[in-house]
């Protein structure tokens, strides 16, 4: 009991923090403090995040056990995630929110909402996961509407608010066809009775076939959690949110409903439900085609600058389901784990290694967009941007790294997150023996369908390079981000070099992910579960 | 059974099915009123109503209404645990000093909520 209130610290620190942030809000003390007095929140909070091991030592080991909450590297990688966009944006939001009256507020909800995805990550408990996805969600509609205070604004708060409610039915509705299945909502506890009925013991299935509730299941926590990824065809409400509320609000919508939503959907279908790996896999295949190709061919029609990112984060998801579809495959067939490439990590790890440079580089990008927004006059056009680098150089320069990460230009982060999603595709081998290792075709499907969208997405990341250095501009813009958000350009184009150079830390991090530390198979089975799918 | 995903199919048909045959019984089964002026007429306590029943009201209703609905969720979690902790058994869910706490943080977190909207002034009614 105690080990869960240990595990939750960091979490509770923000959410402390962002009370105080609302009750002081109440009071005569001036709306500037509230901005560094968040920070110093979130730099407690990592300094509890660094230190839990030293704090979780002597208690129980937790695997195995099951509590609600779990500190394995999976959450431990998006904890730290968490914090380090959560500074990033409450850094980039301090001068436009120093004079708001709003501004205590404000905070107290990014607060809120980062503790939030720091639930999500810890969560090893169905109800808790998806009190942790509330907490991101309900403080999201709320910022969305303060973001911007006209119609167009309020449309996308309602839009959000109605589209969200009804995945989050959808997603419930899901989990608690898995609770009736098992008997329980801990996530340990449900893996163990999936895996006494449907694993693999000794060599032989268990069951003939899996339960076909589970697989009702796992189609609608798919699309619950599809919502929050923006995957096709979850993703009407992103365009229309993004090109609705400002720069800040957007860049904060393309990272952490995302990150949640794959923190949820490893934790929940990759690394719970045994058994049914091979239509999981089916599902996040389409998901993944589907989902990368209408976000890149969409965003390459869009004029507005925040409706293009919404479609090309629609692009990113699918990216991040390639990844989710390998680990399946990887989970279903443990005699054939795949190796990793150049040394950089397959399935799942390469999901998470790409959301995590796909987040880096977003954050930054939106946090240009930010720097150069004044009050009342958000950067809308891309045409805005144009012959940036005549009047802010090194802004441009720093756009122009985000963009080549995002349409995969080596060295960046982005291309080597991509390398490891499409090369982690193409080392799936078809014949289960082993003996002939020819590749999946469908696999090689998505490789290619995955490549080819890297291609289109170069065209309209490319363009709005070309626009900012090739043209003249077209007026003086006049930004008004200040010092925190041109910070904020500049932390994100460093780390974005240096992680793109050097990506070793995150990939020891990463190492240990892919396996559940629940209930290990006991022994590696010799013939395959082939009838587990049929 | 062909495909893995029948069952999904099946799920989609039947609560298709389940909708549209819930709105067609009531359709068919329910009692047919005609509605008239005096039926449709929004009902005041029995006296002919004033305005038409479609009107703005102040928003501080409302407000005052989220607030009853604070207290509404803490009752609601409150009395169980009061049943709970009554008890003798101490298991994980018996009524250990830990869970007391824990109803301790709930309900300092509802009365900051509780704080706030009053020091915002959801009871001054200009």
């Amino acid at each position: 009991m105690l080990e869960t209130f240990k595990i939750l610290l960091p979490a509770s620190v923000l959410i402390v923090a962002a009370l105080i942030c609302f009750l002081g809000g109440t009071t005569k003390i001036s709306k500037q403090v509230w901005g560094p007095f968040s920070l110093l929140s979130l730099a407690l909070a990592s300094v509890l995040l660094i230190a839990m091991p030293q704090i979780l030592s002597g208690s129980t080991p937790l695997p195995g056990d099951s509590t609600a909450v779990i500190f394995d590297p999976l959450a431990r990688i998006s904890e730290f995630l968490a914090l380090m966009v959560g500074v990033l944006f409450a850094g980039m939001a301090f001068r436009q929110e120093a004079d708001d009256e709003s501004a205590p507020e404000f905070y107290g909800l990014l607060l809120t909402l980062l503790s939030g995805l720091m639930v999500v990550s810890v969560a090893n408990d169905l109800i808790l996961l998806f009190l942790g996805l509330e907490l991101i969600s309900i403080p999201t509609y709320i910022l969305i509407y303060l973001g911007k205070r006209d119609t167009r604004c309020q449309e996308a708060a309602a839009k959000y608010f109605l589209l969200s409610v009804l995945s989050a039915a959808v997603l419930l509705y899901g989990l608690s066809f898995l609770y009736g299945m098992t008997g329980s909502t801990n996530l340990t506890t449900i893996r163990g009775v999936l895996q006494q009925t449907y694993g693999v013991t000794n060599g032989t299935v268990q069951a003939a076939s899996v339960s076909k509730l589970g697989i009702v299941a796992l189609v609608l926590i798919f699309a619950g959690l599809g919502f929050k990824l923006a995957a096709v065809p979850f993703h009407f409400y992103a365009p229309d949110v993004y090109q609705g509320t400002n720069a800040w609000n957007a860049g904060l919508l393309s990272v952490v409903p995302k990150a949640a939503g794959l923190i949820a959907l490893i934790r929940i279908v990759s690394h719970t439900m045994v058994g049914y790996e091979g239509f999981g896999q089916t599902v996040a295949l389409i998901l993944a085609l589907v989902t990368m190709t209408a976000g890149n061919v969409l965003a390459l029609l869009q004029t507005n600058v925040r409706r293009m990112l919404a479609y090309s984060g629609v692009a990113h998801a699918g990216y991040m389901l390639v990844g989710i579809a390998v680990g399946f495959w990887d989970s279903w067939n443990p005699t054939f784990r795949l190796d990793p490439i150049y040394g950089l990590p397959v399935g799942i790890q390469a999901s998470l290694f790409y959301l995590i440079t796909y987040s880096l580089v977003s954050v930054g990008f939106f946090a240009v967009l930010v720097f150069l927004a004044r009050p009342g006059k958000e950067i809308e056009h891309i045409e805005d941007l144009t012959g940036l680098w005549k009047s802010q150089p090194w802004l441009a320069i720093a756009a122009a790294i985000f963009l080549f990460s995002m349409a995969g230009i080596p060295p960046l982060p982005g291309f080597w997150g991509k390398l490891a999603l499409f090369g982690g595709a193409l080392s799936v081998r078809g014949d289960l023996s082993g003996a002939i290792p020819y590749p999946n075709p469908s696999f090689v499907a998505l490789a290619i369908v995955g490549m080819l969208n890297a291609a289109i997405g170069g065209v309209y990341y490319l363009r709005i390079i070309a626009l900012m250095f090739l043209h003249d501009p077209l007026s003086t813009p006049q930004p008004r981000g200040g010092r925190p958000a041109m910070a904020a350009v500049t932390l994100c184009a460093i780390v974005t070099i240096v992680f793109g150079l050097q990506s070793r830390p995150v990939l020891t991090l990463l190492r240990d992910i892919d396996q559940p530390t629940a209930i290990q198979v006991a022994t590696t089975p010799k013939s395959l579960p082939m009838t587990a799918a049929k | 059974m062909t495909s893995p995903a029948f069952p999904v199919f099946l799920f989609v048909v039947i609560s298709t099915v389940m909708a549209a045959s819930i709105l067609m019984i009531a359709q068919l089964v329910g009692p047919k009123r005609r509605r008239t002026d005096v039926k449709g007429m929004p009902y005041e306590s029995g006296m002919n109503p004033l305005h038409d029943a479609r009107q703005r009201f102040n928003i501080g209703f409302y407000l005052l209404a989220i607030e009853f609905l604070v207290f509404d969720v803490e009752i609601l979690i409150l009395l169980p645990w009061a049943v709970a902790a009554g008890g003798k058994q101490t298991g994980t869910l018996g009524a250990g000093h830990g869970v007391f706490w824990v109803v301790m943080v709930f309900l300092v977190i509802l009365t900051v909520g509780f704080a706030y909207t009053w020091r915002k002034g959801v009871f001054k009614w200009k």
